[in-house]
């Protein structure tokens, strides 16, 4: 114990308590794709990749009212330090459908009925808090795809640490931390559509983290709008604040 | 105050408008006193209603929208005809081939699978597959000519009353151009024609910046003032 954060109150790569990793956003990175982002959040490198809307496949998974949504997380091989199996484990498909979850609160799936909806996620490089940047990166692939979305989806995981409240869990953080708490918000909206824990927390801690959190995402979404603009309106000078 | 906010590019999310004047128009929704938008797009208003024109998405057929498609399927009832868009198109049998004579080998003869037809809209909800019928002056299977694919959201641009940028290329390159709504372009030609046709097309897909754009098709047409240089016009073909 006290080995994750010193005495100034630093963490092991230098950040405060409340600092974020330092991100990278881009959109539309894949060519074949309908649409495609790629993030960086710390050592995290994830691409996201959606194709559609289109036919269902198998036929009668079709859904009469709304869209089928389909999502893939998966880690590569060598994402990790030792050699990663690359058949979707356990924890994968977990992952897969939270985000599946997380995503389609924001979709308004009821526009195109009867169609499918693929998004695909690559973590190239992992270093904590994947699911996170994941939804992030997913969330703008989805904006770049024109997907219709009520809002963008920005997630990013708070926890507990040698006793304090921090952002943005780093992979040590993550692992030898007590608490680890990932959460997707969509901002505009005021919408929680992801809150996972794991370890435990008084009330007021959570509330604490819970705050923590979605000043994180609010963080993110700023960088989302910000990747959008720079890809679709950089020639158009426009003001991106409100 | 009822009014826009003054924003004119817009991500999904962003709010559009607040207050109650306006509607909530194609692309966008209300909460409350506010509109947001569903897509990357550009802000619209007309007739007390926003809209949000999409800069990314498939092609959704509208009643009426000429398209190109490649036929991909038939059966006694229907050809299916792949638009590039969300649904597959559906051509009845029963519009084209007489009674009495609907075996396989008629229904193909009229349509094959991979025949290129140029088609219209005649009905499209959510709902059901788009409709589409070929009976009409200009319609129908191309028999001549190269499909060009350009991103659907070009083809206003390129459709453009004031612009003319589809103008443009047919005077400079001697070509005919059927723009399908979908992105399909049937261009018809000659072969150094259709070459310099698709050129022009590509480009309109890729640059977004008017000025730029008009500048580089100019270009690419070796076009310099006002007069095109089309010498070779193509023999007319109706």
């Amino acid at each position: 114990m006290g080995k994750l954060i010193d005495e100034s109150g630093r963490r092991t790569d230098g950040r405060g308590p409340h600092e974020m990793r330092p991100l990278k956003l881009e959109v539309g990175i894949l060519k074949n794709a309908d649409g495609s982002a790629y993030i960086e959040l710390g050592r995290n490198k994830i691409v996201a990749a959606v194709y559609g809307p289109k036919e269902v496949h198998p036929r009668h998974l079709t859904l009469p009212d709304r869209m089928l949504i389909k999502c893939r997380y998966h880690m590569s091989p060598f994402s990790v330090e030792e050699r990663k199996p690359p058949q979707p484990s356990r924890r994968e498909i977990e992952i897969s459908k939270v985000m599946r979850e997380a995503l389609e609160a924001a979709i308004i799936t009821d526009q195109y009925p009867r169609t499918a909806l693929d998004i695909f996620v690559e973590v190239l490089e992992s270093d904590g808090g994947s699911r996170g940047a994941s939804i992030t990166a997913a969330s703008l692939a989805l904006a770049n795809a024109g997907i219709p979305m009520r809002d963008l989806v920005a997630a990013c995981a708070v926890g507990k640490v040698d006793g304090q409240i921090v952002l943005d869990l780093s992979d040590v953080e993550d692992k030898e931390g007590e608490v680890d708490m990932p959460v997707a918000y969509m901002p505009n909206l005021d919408r929680i559509t992801l809150l996972q824990m794991d370890g435990k927390l008084t009330i007021d801690e959570f509330k604490a983290a819970l705050d923590l959190a979605l000043r994180g995402c609010r963080q993110l979404y700023e960088a989302q709008r910000r990747a959008l603009y720079d890809h679709y309106f950089s020639s158009a000078q426009q003001e991106v604040s409100k | 105050m009822d009014d826009l906010r003054g924003r004119k590019y817009v991500v999904p999310g962003d709010l559009v408008a607040g207050g109650r004047s306006l509607r909530a128009g194609e692309n966008t929704y209300r909460v409350g006193n506010s509109i947001y938008s569903t897509a990357v797009g550009i802000v619209e208003v007309e007739d007390g209603e926003v809209r949000v024109v999409p800069l990314e998405g498939k092609y959704v057929p509208r009643q009426g929208d000429l398209v190109v498609g490649v036929v991909t399927d038939y059966n006694a009832v229907a050809w299916t005809v792949d638009i590039n868009s969300i649904f597959y198109g559906t051509v009845l049998v029963r519009d084209l081939v007489r009674r009495g004579s609907r075996g396989r080998a008629a229904i193909s003869e009229v349509l094959n699978v991979g025949d290129v037809i140029v088609a219209k809209v005649l009905n499209f909800s959510v709902n059901r597959d788009p409709l589409l019928s070929i009976r009409g002056p200009g319609l129908g299977r191309v028999t001549e000519g190269e499909v060009v694919r350009i991103s659907p959201r070009g083809v206003p641009r390129l459709l453009d009353r004031r612009e003319r940028l589809n103008k443009l290329i047919e005077e400079a390159t001697g070509c005919k151009l059927t723009v399908g709504m979908n992105g399909l372009i049937v261009v018809r030609g000659t072969p150094d024609g259709i070459l310099l046709a698709a050129k022009a097309l590509r480009l309109v897909d890729s640059e977004p910046r008017r000025e730029v754009l008009s500048r580089a098709l100019r270009d690419a047409l070796g076009i310099g003032g006002k007069e095109g240089a089309g010498e070779r016009v193509g023999e007319a073909d109706r």
